[in-house]
């Protein structure tokens, strides 16, 4: 088989296992399947450390101020949880945007790494996304993962589900993307300080926090520290907190129904008026009018929320 | 041939260029090669798991006779002393074979996994045979690309660890899972083995190899019988001699010398019992190929 008859595999059963629009939890662990139908508004979440293998279609996603592009038979990675605005560019009914989700394991690519004989890398620290071209090879991985889940055999996918799993990490770890996944990998990078530091983030986002408590926390100097978050970010600390405050408000009025000034006070902000500015800036609309298409828009966005 | 049996037969083919045996970059995988058939001889039968592509190999146990063949595939939980014989090669189509060495932990490991039946009807023996799948097939094929392409161990090992889940899913599946549980009679008889085949020159009385096991004396002899067609005495004495065999032809060891390694206190006896095995003294074996 060559590759556009290997993809053309992958493309049917991907339409068996996920028919309809939004993000299918599959029975494999860290494995998820989305679909999309038709282009889509851009989506804000926090993107958790994953890789994302298009099948078909074209992605387009904003993190901080670079853009990345990327469409069928190319990967992004994913290194550490990161708010992200994405959005479906290319996909139709005929056509639809597919995307295999693998959730990234830091216990099996450190295993793999440190498995004697996988070369390793000594570049310095890189932004923590990427996008690169998928192999043959790692298509072919994804086939077969996908023919597990067609059989549906648990027992098939309890033992060889684990072995595809770790051959597509392998596959990637032999990529361009190699350099991120080493970085995952090594348990004292300053990638896993900076982790660290989101971490922190994502956990108190709602309270006002001390950046030099923060800095601190990842023995770094303030200088390289606000260089790294950058680097892997795209954003500086306050941006970032100011992200995930926003996105959980959205949420907030979106699927709880919670008022507009309740929602601003729920995630930090003590003056109504400066959330809604805030988030109109962010979002593009003020919270009432960001909300009500919300609920207009398609079931590909409301599964992202 | 179909198209996978013919990919399969092509890289087997590729992979052991020359007549005998290669040793992949996985130390455990072999390419076999033979190119003519020969006639009965008594040979050393690794615990393998055995995929043919090309030709014909039996294998007669003190039982049974078992042809090496495509389309079926070959389980050897414990090594066996048989005889053998190629009985369909030629230079242009010769007998191909892809060695897996057996490694009960894989198994035993995916047994806890995964429900399984042990086989209580039939007496399993140490060698027993399944049908060959196309999915089994297609992972044989892959792990002989990844060895052709040069790619890692990681990903060879992760191949191998497939084929074993598909050989515990095939048709002779409740015979191999007779050997995963421990406990069970066979598994006690496997690590019995394992104790007399990791170490040839200490003489281990039946009583102790039993009480090793935990099993009775009687019950230790009928599950031995049982998976080696022979007693554990015959059994020791037909590896020490191959063993000793293989160190005079293939290491030139002077005779005494090996007849040492494997074991025997006494030259004279060692070449008696070698003679009867054989057919010929020890020492025509070091002179034949000189």
């Amino acid at each position: 088989m060559n590759i556009e008859q290997t993809l053309e595999k992958v493309r049917q059963l991907f339409t068996i296992n996920c028919s309809s629009d939004g993000i299918y939890q599959t029975q494999i662990p860290r494995v998820s399947l989305i679909r999309a139908a038709s282009v889509t508004e851009p989506i804000s979440l926090v993107h958790d450390p994953a890789v994302c293998i298009v099948l078909q279609g074209n992605k387009e996603l904003v993190i901080g101020s670079e853009v990345l592009r990327y469409g069928a038979l190319e990967y992004l990675v994913v290194s550490v949880d990161i708010p992200i605005t994405g959005k479906v560019t290319v996909a139709s009914h005929d056509k639809p945007y597919l995307c295999f989700k693998l959730d990234i394991d830091t216990n099996l690519i450190s295993e793999l790494v440190l498995s004697n004989d996988i070369r390793t890398l000594t570049k310095d620290i890189k932004n923590g996304v990427g996008v690169s071209r998928a192999s043959e090879s790692l298509i072919d991985a994804v086939l077969r993962m996908l023919k597990l889940l067609e059989t549906n055999n648990k027992n098939n996918i309890k033992v060889l589900a684990p072995l595809i799993e770790k051959e597509i990490l392998y596959w990637l770890l032999q990529g361009e993307q190699a350099t991120i996944f080493h970085q995952i990998a090594k348990g004292d990078s300053r990638l896993t300080q900076i982790s660290k530091a989101v971490a922190i983030l994502k956990q108190s986002f709602m309270k006002k926090f001390d950046l030099d408590d923060l800095i601190a926390s990842t023995n770094m100097s303030p200088a390289v520290f606000f260089r790294y978050f950058k680097l892997v970010t795209n954003m500086t600390p306050l941006q970032y907190q100011k992200k995930l405050r926003l996105q959980e408000a959205r949420k907030l009025i979106y699927m709880n129904n919670v008022d507009i000034a309740t929602a601003g006070y729920h995630v930090g902000y003590e003056s109504p008026s400066q959330f809604t500015r805030e988030y109109s800036r962010f979002f593009g609309l003020p919270p009432s009018k960001d909300v009500l298409k919300l609920r207009e828009g398609s079931s590909f966005q409301k599964a992202l929320l | 041939m179909t198209t996978l049996e013919a990919r399969f037969n092509n890289l087997l083919n590729k992979l052991s260029a020359q007549n005998g045996t290669y040793k992949a970059g996985l130390t455990n995988i072999r390419c076999l090669r033979i190119s003519q058939t020969g006639s009965k001889q008594k040979k050393y039968w690794s615990a393998c798991l055995a995929f043919v592509s090309q030709g014909n190999k039996e294998v007669y146990t003190e039982e049974d006779k078992f042809d090496i063949k495509p389309s079926t595939f070959t389980v050897t939980p414990i090594a066996l002393p048989v005889v053998s014989r190629i009985s369909l090669a030629s230079e242009k189509e010769p007998f191909l074979c892809l060695l897996i060495d057996f490694d009960l932990n894989i198994f035993i490991e995916m047994a806890a996994k995964i429900p399984m039946d042990i086989d209580t009807k039939q007496n399993v023996q140490a060698l027993f045979q399944g049908s060959i799948n196309n999915r089994l097939l297609d992972s044989c094929v892959r792990l002989l690309e990844i060895i052709n392409e040069g790619e890692l161990d990681i990903l060879g090992t992760l191949v191998v660890k497939e084929i074993c889940y598909l050989v515990l899913k095939s048709d002779c599946g409740s015979q191999l899972a007779s050997f995963c549980f421990s406990g069970t009679k066979l598994h006690r008889i496997y690590q019995a083995v394992h104790e007399i085949n990791t170490d040839l020159k200490t003489e281990l009385t039946v009583t102790e190899l039993a009480k090793n096991s935990g099993m009775s004396r009687s019950d230790f002899f009928k599950y031995f019988r049982q998976a080696t067609s022979m007693s554990p005495v015959q059994y020791r004495q037909k590896l020490r001699l191959l063993e000793a065999k293989r160190l005079i032809q293939e290491n030139k060891l002077r005779v005494e010398r090996a007849a040492y390694e494997v074991g025997y206190k006494s030259a004279s006896q060692f070449s008696r019992e070698f003679s009867r095995m054989f057919g010929v003294p020890p020492i025509s074996y070091l002179k034949r190929d000189m």
